[in-house]
């Protein structure tokens, strides 16, 4: 672990956090911005020192053990309670080295104290670079000592927990710090001080039920010293933990990863990646719910091309069983007609609507937003709650006004088919286009029928004039009849053919446009929350400890779910199934 | 002397009248909703103010309270000049309240008229504190867990009861409640601390949680390092001014060596124990104290009922609040009971109801 890792891994939660910005409560993002920010802080300052706080209840005897430990009588030591009012720094080594460090720790100049000095000679070496604080204590009715104490706790790389036989199973204390350390425990040092207020026999019990104690805060493994100020028993076992630790100059380090590592897994409750190609089903998706709302009114609209087709190309008529006359095409908002200029725009259902007959109109959004909401939960599953809601939302931002804008894009779609000029409120039914092949065929059968109409002319003529051979109008009649039914026997099919193709082209076209629809209107808001959400993952699982791990695991049981099920059919729900 | 019935029921007129008001009270408060203050209510009254008042020649009962490590059991082991609690270097200490008195108190204490919900356990004194090497399991063992366990003592006059409290800021969660609730209890509360305890928040509030339920109150400052009495105490004394509690005795204890483990030296405790013997075996002292927390209590306890008569009507609290006229009728009738309380109060001669009882 370098400096650069743990740096990193802050600047990534810091994107983690930016993505997950407006999703995931802030509740759970203000502390993560916090330590991103003080991360970077930290780790931008002297990353040589290492800031020890002696921190603790007072009259545990913190300021003795500076003074102590500081070879000098810095802090004030006394029997009124609380007695430590601001924080003290002891900096060992050079005058000034650590100066923009304390101007971050906020320790006014007036009280930091440089131990480091020509007539000490190198017995302080071993502690260069360390930074000691005597905190105000935590439990006194002072509220401002606590708020000082828990402000420098929150900056500090070391944390040496000073407690004495009085009060070291204190509620107070463990409920509000040593159970909170948990995240950084490796940080964490507890030191019973006064044993000399205590039997000698009774030291060992004493620590052991305070290890005890700190098991149930779930310390398991921070080291418990027991000193005394008084004696100056176990003075050297501090001094020699603190020695280590600066020597290791780890402790920013350690104590940073550790907290970013409790952040990012309370995060990761929040930010799951994003299963695998979960964004590019989304789009077909989309387009396939959009494309079942405009089934009725698509399909209805290419059969009624078709017939037009197969009028234009039937002409002259050839026997197809006309139909009844084509029923209307049912919309999405079930509308017959376009919405006249000038009436409301919009969605919003209308009630005269509902009163008068179109009583559809209701059902089909209904049907539509299911389908729509149905989609946003296939989207969004197995994602953590804050971006279901997010990807439901952002399904749905557009859901009022989409049947009207289905509508409007099949009316124009049938509409540009027939007519490239807009329509004026009314569905026009003008020729289609026909090729010269068909118009070719078409005069053929018309020049087939024209002979067997002039054959049945020559015939009667030559009835009232018995001068004309009947055969001369016989001929003609019989051939161009016969010719006639041939093409067109020939043609009822292939124009039948021809009608399905064109009515085919049309809802393909409706459905292309439907689906640009779909792609802006309901795919790109959802894609991009979940683009977000894989960012935000990404990031997270950066900012996580070894960078590589996918967050969601070592999740307690019942967190993970389908985020970290490994079968890709989870990845794509079979409702919406394309095939 | 046997039991319950052997104690002088005699009791001046009106006192009835006040018995009466305080079981109207409870009924009203016991029927609202679950509420914090209800609760108080209802202990403050069967713990403390009925006994006292049904059985004005009751011993007196002196709760020793304080946090963790205060020494409360050594201090109730040195007036007692026996070990009848145990004490200890491993926290919490003492994991079932140890009420000690005169082994002919007993009968009154076993008969569950104050703490009547508290199951007794009479006999040897609980787990002693001393630990075994390698530490021990420190959970209260289930014999003794929400059990008041009476000891009887020679050591003591008759009259006089000690109640040595859990911690107040036990890690031991049912310790924090009971220790509150023994507080209600007193007749006096003695709050223990120490040179360096005795600017911890949650005692203090402790401490005014219990003056503001009219608990009288006198401070041990117990462990206090040579030369260092006059200062400390002089601090605390301005502490204990700022929070009201400026007329409350102060006793000042050195650090010293235990003589035996659990008991102070003789000398140490000497002043505290004659004064505790004075004040309950001294009729005007006796009755003056009694009067206070009696007088104390009830004020306390019609306060409490007014704000929780408040607090349901107006929606206050979320808990309290409660639903229609059942509910706003309920309000009026804890109101109404706690006017009857003060009023049927202010009738009685509050300096005779404890001064009929003779030295015993």
């Amino acid at each position: 672990m370098t400096g650069y890792d743990v740096r990193d891994r802050a600047e990534a939660l810091a994107h983690a956090v930016e993505a997950a910005g407006g999703t995931v409560s802030d509740d759970l993002l203000a502390p993560a911005r916090a330590l991103a920010r003080r991360c970077a802080d930290r780790l931008g300052l002297a990353g040589d020192h290492t800031v020890a706080v002696l921190a603790g209840p007072t009259g545990a005897g913190k300021s003795s053990l500076f003074n102590l430990l500081a070879g000098m009588g810095l802090a004030d030591v006394g029997v009124v309670r609380p007695t430590t009012v601001a924080a003290h720094a002891c900096v060992w080594g050079a005058a000034g080295t650590a100066a923009d460090l304390l101007d971050w720790l906020d320790v006014p100049p007036e009280l930091r104290f440089q131990r480091e000095s020509a007539l000490d000679g190198e017995d302080q070496a071993a502690l260069r670079g360390l930074v000691l604080l005597d905190l105000p204590d935590v439990d006194s009715v002072v509220a401002g000592h606590r708020d000082e104490a828990d402000r420098l706790l929150g900056l500090a790389d070391l944390i040496i927990w000073v407690t004495d036989p009085q009060k070291y199973a204190d509620h107070a204390a463990h409920d509000r710090y040593l159970r909170a350390f948990r995240p950084y425990r490796d940080a964490v040092t507890v030191v019973l001080n006064q044993i000399d207020t205590l039997d000698e026999a009774d030291v060992d019990p004493c620590v052991v039920d305070l290890g005890r104690l700190l098991e149930t805060d779930r310390l398991r493994g921070v080291p418990v010293l027991s000193t005394s100020a008084v004696s100056g028993v176990g003075l050297a076992g501090l001094r020699e933990l603190l020695e280590k630790a600066v020597a290791s100059r780890a402790s920013a380090l350690v104590r940073h990863s550790g907290e970013l590592d409790a952040v990012t897994a309370k995060l990761a409750e929040e930010i799951a990646p994003v299963p695998a190609g979960r964004v590019e089903w989304v789009g077909r998706a989309a387009a396939t719910v959009l494309c079942d709302a405009v089934r009725e009114p698509g399909a209805a609209a290419g059969r009624e091309h078709g017939r037009r087709v197969a009028r234009v190309l039937g002409w002259p008529p050839v026997p197809a069983p006309r139909s009844a006359p084509v029923p209307a095409p049912r919309s999405v908002s079930a509308a017959t007609e376009p919405d006249p200029p000038g009436s409301p725009a919009g969605g919003q259902p209308d009630p005269a609507a509902g009163r008068t007959g179109s009583g559809r109109r209701p059902e089909a959004g209904e049907r539509l937003a299911r389908a729509v909401r149905r989609l946003a939960d296939d989207a969004a599953g197995g994602l953590p709650a804050p971006w279901r809601v997010a990807v439901a939302a952002a399904a749905q931002a557009h859901l009022p006004s989409l049947p009207d804008e289905l509508d409007r894009v099949v009316n124009h779609v049938t509409g540009t088919i027939d007519h490239p000029e807009p329509r004026e409120g009314r569905r026009r039914t003008a020729a289609p286009e026909i090729s010269g092949w068909w118009r070719a065929f078409g005069w053929i059968r018309t020049l087939f029928a024209l002979a067997a109409l002039a054959g049945a002319a020559i015939l009667l003529a030559s009835l009232a004039a018995p001068g004309l051979p009947a055969a001369a109008g016989v001929v003609p009649l019989a051939g161009g009849l016969a010719a006639w039914l041939l093409a067109t026997a020939v043609a009822v099919p292939l124009v039948a053919t021809a009608a399905r193709r064109r009515g085919g082209q049309v809802r393909a076209r409706i459905d292309a446009a439907v689906g640009a629809l779909a792609e802006e209107r309901i795919a790109q808001p959802v894609r991009a929350v979940l683009d977000r959400c894989s960012a935000a993952a990404g990031a997270l699982a950066r900012a996580g400890r070894d960078g590589a791990s996918v967050p969601g695991q070592g999740l307690g049981p019942g967190t993970g779910e389908a985020r970290t099920t490994p079968d890709p059919a989870a990845a794509f729900p079979t409702r919406h199934d394309l095939t | 002397m046997a039991g319950p019935p052997a104690w002088p029921t005699h009791r001046p007129s009106g006192v009835d009248g006040v018995l009466d008001a305080l079981r109207e009270l409870r009924d009203a408060v016991a029927g609202q909703h679950p509420h914090p203050d209800a609760t108080a209510i209802t202990h403050r009254l069967d713990d403390h103010l009925a006994p006292r008042l049904a059985f004005p020649a009751a011993p007196v009962l002196i709760v020793v309270g304080g946090a963790t490590g205060a020494g409360k059991s050594t201090l109730v082991n040195s007036v007692v000049r026996a070990p009848v609690s145990p004490a200890g270097p491993l926290r919490p200490t003492t994991l079932a309240p140890v009420l000690v008195c005169h082994p002919t108190d007993l009968p009154w204490f076993d008969a569950a008229q104050v703490l009547p919900d508290l199951p007794r356990v009479t006999g040897p004194a609980p787990p002693a504190g001393a630990a075994g090497p390698g530490g021990r399991q420190r959970t209260i063992p289930p014999q003794l867990a929400g059990r008041l366990h009476l000891v009887g003592a020679p050591g003591l006059p008759p009259g006089l009861a000690l109640l040595d409290a859990p911690d107040l800021d036990s890690v031991v969660q049912t310790n924090r409640d009971l220790s509150d609730r023994l507080a209600g209890a007193a007749d006096l509360w003695l709050f223990v601390t120490t040179a360096s305890r005795y600017a911890d928040r949650v005692p203090w509030a402790a401490l005014r949680a219990a003056a503001a339920w009219g608990v009288p109150v006198a401070v041990v400052l117990n462990r206090v390092p040579d030369g260092a009495g006059d200062e400390v105490s002089a601090h605390l004394a301005g502490m204990m001014a700022e929070a009201g509690l400026a007329g409350a005795p102060l006793f000042v204890l050195p650090q010293t060596a235990l003589a035996r483990p659990g008991l102070l030296p003789e000398a140490a405790g000497t002043a505290l124990r004659s004064w505790l013997v004075d004040l309950a075996g001294t009729p005007a002292a006796r009755a003056a104290l009694l009067s206070a927390s009696c007088a104390g209590g009830v004020a306390a306890l019609v306060d409490a009922a007014r704000r929780l008569s408040c607090a349901g009507g107006t929606g206050a609290d979320g808990a309290a609040r409660g639903t229609g006229r059942q509910d706003g009728w309920a309000q009026r009738h804890i109101l109404r009971a706690a006017e009857t309380v003060a009023r049927s109060w202010a009738a009685v001669p509050v300096g005779e109801i404890f001064g009929g009882r003779a030295t015993s």
